[in-house]
């Protein structure tokens, strides 16, 4: 502030009507302009007269009663007060001896912090001019929370017999008296009893964390950690637990509280003394920068929250303000103890104990979606937590989603349009794995399901989710509605009201859905080679022909779509489908078998099978009906696995007489499948090049063997071309419903057996086993590629695993390195701050140069900084003078540092300390210190009146 | 706003502080008393300023129930810091009526705009007075006091008035007297000025 500023603002400042940067800005000017600080002080004591004016008025003017309640107000408080405590030397710093009462005892020290409000009734107000938030060292006895306090006060240097001081470091160790800023709390908080911290009686180290609590909780997991940065020096391993004083249990009614405030977070109403939450004293001075909001301590959030069922523990809680903004994404998520399953990565949530609660009593692994429930109705809102021990529920909230009955487990398991692979599972998670087909939808559209261990009368529903639709998928009819995410449940061929069939007890259940879908039943009669061998074509027939009937609509849509799509594009439609190449490889087009006949070839000898298939009164040939010879081929073990491979070998293309009996190359290979020929590996290993090799044979598998059981059944028909394709029309869609596969059409996948490859003719014997020999190390050599293959992803995904775990690591260690700088700085601003809040400045202004004294507030140390100051020539110094009540002091004598900035260390200045100055003066040779200021006065300084 | 009578009557009868370092003919106050611990001297203290404090509120709020509590927290604060007080380098009444009328101050800064002024709480009595100054109020009585701010022109005496019991700043008090700021200040200077020159420089004192 320059002169003319400072001068238009000198009755104002006389008549304290400025502010305080106004204030220690004249009052700076004027320490170094001797008009200014004249004038100053002319004006200052013109307006000390205006309240001793103001005394010589009527007291009429003041009602009886008014005057009455003022009078007892005051002098009743003080009265109860006791008299003023005496001051004690080291606390008085202005140093004035008390001379004006001749036989008066020496002046009380008034009480301040800690002291005063502990003897003050927590009723009273605090009074507000004043705060100050004092830290001690014990709860207990009080006697000694003052000692400690004035052990605080000696070893910042009041008292020089203080033991502290002898102590090395001391200054540094001992934890303050920590003394808020002026305006610490707004004057509504008044009343409001400050924190109490209870501390270990050491001396707290740096950073230490708080613990903010109820005095005496049950859990000692409650409550919150606040770690203050560095200001107080805090053991870590004390961890005290700060005590809350029951009155603090009202927060704030009207207007946002400001900086400074305190607040309970916790539920409001949960109890009646209200002794739960925590207390968070947001100290005005500290970590919140200028430009934070202000905390305003979420009154509405605190009040508002639902009276009715408490949330459970666990539960998360966003803890913020109250219609803050409209998006919703402040405050601080706050996972109460014993909370596990929110991961870290979880996105906050809000209160939503209404989900939490109303949910219905879902068994465990119920999935729930946290969020604002009336807010709105977007799907993706709020965050899924998943609780532990559970299993999906995707089937009981799609029927609550579709408003359909639950099906029980086993009516879906034996339900005639689907065909279903179940699979126990023996590890974790237990249950069973159901996999789903529908035969008139696409095969895409099949689900695996994840069954706890439910029985088999469960009421479970099945939802099939289709997976992205493929270009195939695309071009066939339905699918826009395979499309959606959710598909429908099928409950039978007919619609929702069919029955499902009764529970077929599993004692085979791979074999359940061929058997339930041929009609056979397997249970009824455990020697197989018995009775089933018993049945005829006429049983079987009409079963295969319901086979196709079930296949006919889709394959009816197909063809259509295929025609449509013909008919459109003018040529024949360029899909490098495998239906063609099945027509080119001389396999069964798939045209032909989209209708479930096959086009009238002249001399085509599967003709018959057309009239085999489609005739309504079938009458099979008469070679079928025979026996005897299958019974003179077939060996039958004991044992059901053993019986089937037996009826496998037992069907053997070359004849099956037993000489591939024992041999393991063809025997342990359900894939050289009954008919004898490897079941044209190239185009299935290509079809199913998508699903690994461990599915492949689970399916080469079950169709073997549902081929084997057909053709055991049926003796007649071995060695009949067309049979075998009737039984391999009924049997393929076990095999081709696999999901991903593009060519799932029955007939392709299988080959036809070859008829011919059954003659007798010994002659072409070598050439089939070389033939065989050939397909059968094709097929090993695939199968090693894949092998292969599949170790060369794994390679892949360790490497990719590896640059996820480094990359995650720098990740960590940079966020480790912000946040120690972070750390860093927020320690240095509160330590700053920390300095510019206790010392005193005492501004000196000289010709050429300036200084700024700071002081601790008891005057006990400090540095005089000057910048400017020229240098002497030898044998003179400079000497900094301080005056006190008992005269002149030499403080200290040094030399200038310039050009560079100077820094003299000040020692403890004297009783009645009132004014600091430097002189100039003649270095004594014998080294003896001035007693006397004898040269010229540069410049000095006054320190503020207290 | 309540007009309050600048310059009152000399009815009160106002128990004489000591005059000086020495004590010289010296009489303790009730403030001195109860200063060095006599408690029941607060009464005393009440009954010396609880009258002309509330007047003084009275002026600021235009309130009395305002008035009633300013003067009971001002009284409070300033019995409260008692033992703070230096009667070598201010004077007892300057000292006590301060409280007051900075608790009136704010209050009503506070009924006004809901809003804490800049300076509010920084300091109590940061603007002290010099040894000498003090040494010079302590004989001074209310009625030369009242006398000096009575012969003040009357623009100057409205100016010192408002800024002194209304706390108002130049600018607010310019708005409502109607004059620039700048003649606001120059008669706040000079008002100073001929309270001072009526009651005797420092210097002159000091010599």
């Amino acid at each position: 502030m320059n002169h003319d500023e400072a001068r238009d603002l000198l009755a104002e400042y006389a008549l304290e009507l400025v502010t305080s940067d106004e204030r220690r800005g004249i009052e700076g000017h004027a320490e170094s302009c001797d008009i200014c600080g004249l004038e100053a002080r002319l004006y200052v004591q013109a307006a000390a007269a205006l309240p001793i004016a103001a005394l010589a008025g009527a007291r009429a003017d003041i009602d009886a009663a008014a005057y009455d309640r003022i009078r007892d107000a005051v002098a009743g408080r003080a009265m109860a007060h006791g008299a003023p405590r005496p001051r004690s030397a080291h606390t008085r710093r202005s140093g004035a001896p008390h001379q004006s009462g001749a036989a008066l005892p020496p002046a009380p020290a008034r009480e301040h912090g800690l002291r005063s409000l502990l003897r003050r009734p927590p009723s009273e107000p605090e009074p507000d001019d004043d705060f100050s938030l004092d830290i001690f060292a014990d709860t207990t006895p009080l006697t000694e929370a003052e000692e400690a306090l004035w052990g605080l006060e000696r070893a910042w240097g009041d008292d020089a017999r203080s033991p502290a001081k002898s102590r090395p470091g001391a200054v540094r160790d001992v934890m303050p008296d920590v003394v808020m800023p002026h305006p610490p709390l707004p004057r509504e908080t008044a009343g409001w009893p400050l924190a109490v911290a209870t501390l270990p009686r050491t001396a707290p180290a740096k950073g230490s964390r708080f613990r903010l609590g109820r005095p005496e909780p049950p859990d000692p997991e409650e409550g919150s950690d606040i770690a203050f940065p560095g200001a107080w020096p805090l053991p870590e391993e004390a961890s005290p637990v700060a005590t809350v004083p029951e009155a603090a249990t009202e927060p704030p009614v009207a207007p946002p509280p400001p900086r400074g405030s305190r607040f309970r977070l916790g539920r409001a109403r949960r109890d009646a003394d209200g002794d739960e939450g925590s207390d968070i004293a947001f100290p005005g001075a500290w970590p919140l920068p200028e430009e934070a909001p202000s905390v305003a301590a979420v009154p509405d959030a605190v009040t508002e929250p639902p009276a009715a069922p408490p949330p459970a523990r666990g539960s998360r809680f966003r803890l913020g303000r109250a219609r803050r903004d409209a998006d919703g994404d402040e405050g601080s998520d706050i996972a109460f103890p014993g909370v596990e399953p929110v991961s870290a990565d979880a996105s906050p949530v809000t209160v939503v104990p209404e989900a939490v609660t109303e949910s219905p009593p879902a068994p465990k692994g119920s999935r729930f979606r946290l969020g604002r429930a009336p807010r709105d109705t977007a799907d993706d809102e709020g965050s899924d937590i998943a609780f532990p021990e559970t299993a999906p529920l995707e089937a009981a909230a799609a029927v609550a989603a579709s408003g359909l009955a639950p099906l029980p487990l086993s009516a879906i398991l034996e339900s005639p349009i689907h065909e279903t692979e179940d699979v126990p599972l023996t590890g974790s998670p237990k249950g069973r794995r159901i996999r789903l087909w529908q035969r008139d939808r696409p095969p895409e559209e099949s689900t695996d399901i994840l069954f706890p261990d439910l029985p088999l009368d469960a009421g479970v529903a099945v939802v099939v989710r289709t997976p992205p639709a493929s270009p195939l998928a695309d071009a066939r009819p339905g699918a826009a509605s395979a499309s959606r995410p959710w598909a429908r449940i099928r409950r039978g061929r007919s619609g929702p009201a069919t029955a499902a069939k009764p529970v077929i007890p599993s004692e085979e259940p791979e074999s359940d859905g061929l058997a339930d879908l041929l009609g056979i039943d397997l249970a009824a009669d455990a020697d197989l080679s018995g009775s089933i061998a018993a049945r005829t074509h006429e049983e079987i027939a009409p079963a295969a022909e319901q086979a196709l009937e079930d296949e006919s609509p889709r394959l009816d849509r197909l063809e259509a779509s295929q025609a449509a799509s013909a008919q459109s594009a003018g040529e024949p439609s360029e899909e490098p489908s495998d239906w063609s190449a099945a027509e080119e490889s001389g396999q069964p087009g798939r045209a032909a078998l989209d209708t479930g006949r096959r086009p009238p070839t002249p001399g085509d000898p599967f003709a018959f099978l057309d009239e085999l298939m489609f005739e309504d009164d079938f009458s099979g040939p008469a070679h079928l009906d025979g026996e005897g010879e299958v019974e003179g081929e077939r060996r039958t073990p004991p044992g059901p696995s053993t019986r089937r491979r037996g009826l496998v070998r037992g069907h053997r293309p070359s004849g099956g007489h037993g000489e591939f009996d024992g041999d393991d190359d063809y025997g342990m290979e359900p894939g050289a499948d009954a008919f004898g020929v490897s079941p044209s590996l190239g185009e299935e290993s290509l079809e199913l090049s998508e699903i690994g090799p461990g599915r492949r044979r689970f399916l080469n598998r079950i169709r073997d063997e549902a081929t084997a059981e057909l053709v055991t059944a049926i003796p007649e028909f071995r060695g009949d071309r067309a049979l075998d394709d009737a039984i391999h029309l009924a049997v393929a869609p076990t095999i081709v419903s696999v999901p991903g596969v593009t060519s799932p059409m029955p007939g392709t996948v299988l080959p036809r057996y070859d008829r011919s490859s059954d003659s007798d003719d010994d002659d072409d014997d070598g050439d089939r086993d070389r033939d065989r020999d050939r397909e059968e190390h094709t097929r090993r050599q695939q199968d090693e590629e894949e092998d292969e293959e599949v170790e060369d992803s794994g390679g892949w995904r360790l490497w990719a695993i590896l640059f996820s775990l480094v990359a995650f690591g720098a990740l960590g260690a940079l966020g480790y390195t912000f946040y120690q700088l972070k750390q860093t700085r927020e320690e240095a601003n509160v330590l700053e701050a920390k300095v510019q809040s206790f010392a005193v400045q005492i501004g000196l202004r000289g010709d050429n140069f300036v200084g700024v004294a700071y002081m601790l507030p008891s005057y006990g140390s400090g540095i005089l900084i000057l910048d400017g100051i020229p240098t002497l020539p030898e044998k003179r110094e400079y000497v900094v003078w301080a005056e006190g009540t008992e005269g002149v002091k030499n403080m200290r004598s040094f030399q200038s540092a310039a050009p560079s900035r100077t820094y003299v260390d000040l020692p403890r200045m004297p009783v009645g300390f009132r004014r600091i100055f430097v002189t100039e003066e003649v270095r004594s040779t014998s080294g003896a210190r001035a007693k006397a200021p004898t040269g010229v006065e540069l410049t000095s300084g006054f320190p503020p009146v207290r | 706003m309540t007009s309050t009578p600048i310059v009152g009557d000399d009815s009160v009868s106002w128990e004489r502080p000591n005059r000086g370092p020495a004590g010289e003919g010296a009489t303790v106050t009730p403030f001195e008393r109860y200063r060095h611990g006599d408690p029941t001297a607060a009464i005393g203290v009440a009954d010396a300023y609880v009258a002309a404090c509330y007047r003084l509120a009275l002026t600021l709020l235009d309130d009395p129930a305002a008035a009633e509590a300013a003067t009971r927290d001002g009284l409070q604060v300033a019995l409260e810091l008692a033992p703070a007080f230096d009667p070598e380098r201010d004077d007892e009444r300057r000292w006590v009526i301060g409280f007051v009328r900075r608790k009136a101050m704010e209050r009503a800064r506070i009924d006004a705009n809901r809003r804490p002024w800049p300076g509010q709480g920084r300091s109590l009595n940061r603007t002290g007075l010099e040894p000498d100054a003090a040494r010079r109020l302590h004989g001074l009585t209310p009625a030369d006091a009242a006398a000096a701010v009575a012969r003040l022109q009357p623009n100057q005496a409205v100016a010192v008035w408002r800024a002194f019991a209304q706390g108002q700043r130049p600018d607010q008090i310019a708005a409502a007297v109607g004059a620039p700021v700048a003649a606001v200040r120059e008669r706040l200077r000079q008002g100073l000025q001929d309270i001072q020159d009526q009651l005797g420089a420092p210097h002159e004192v000091a010599q």
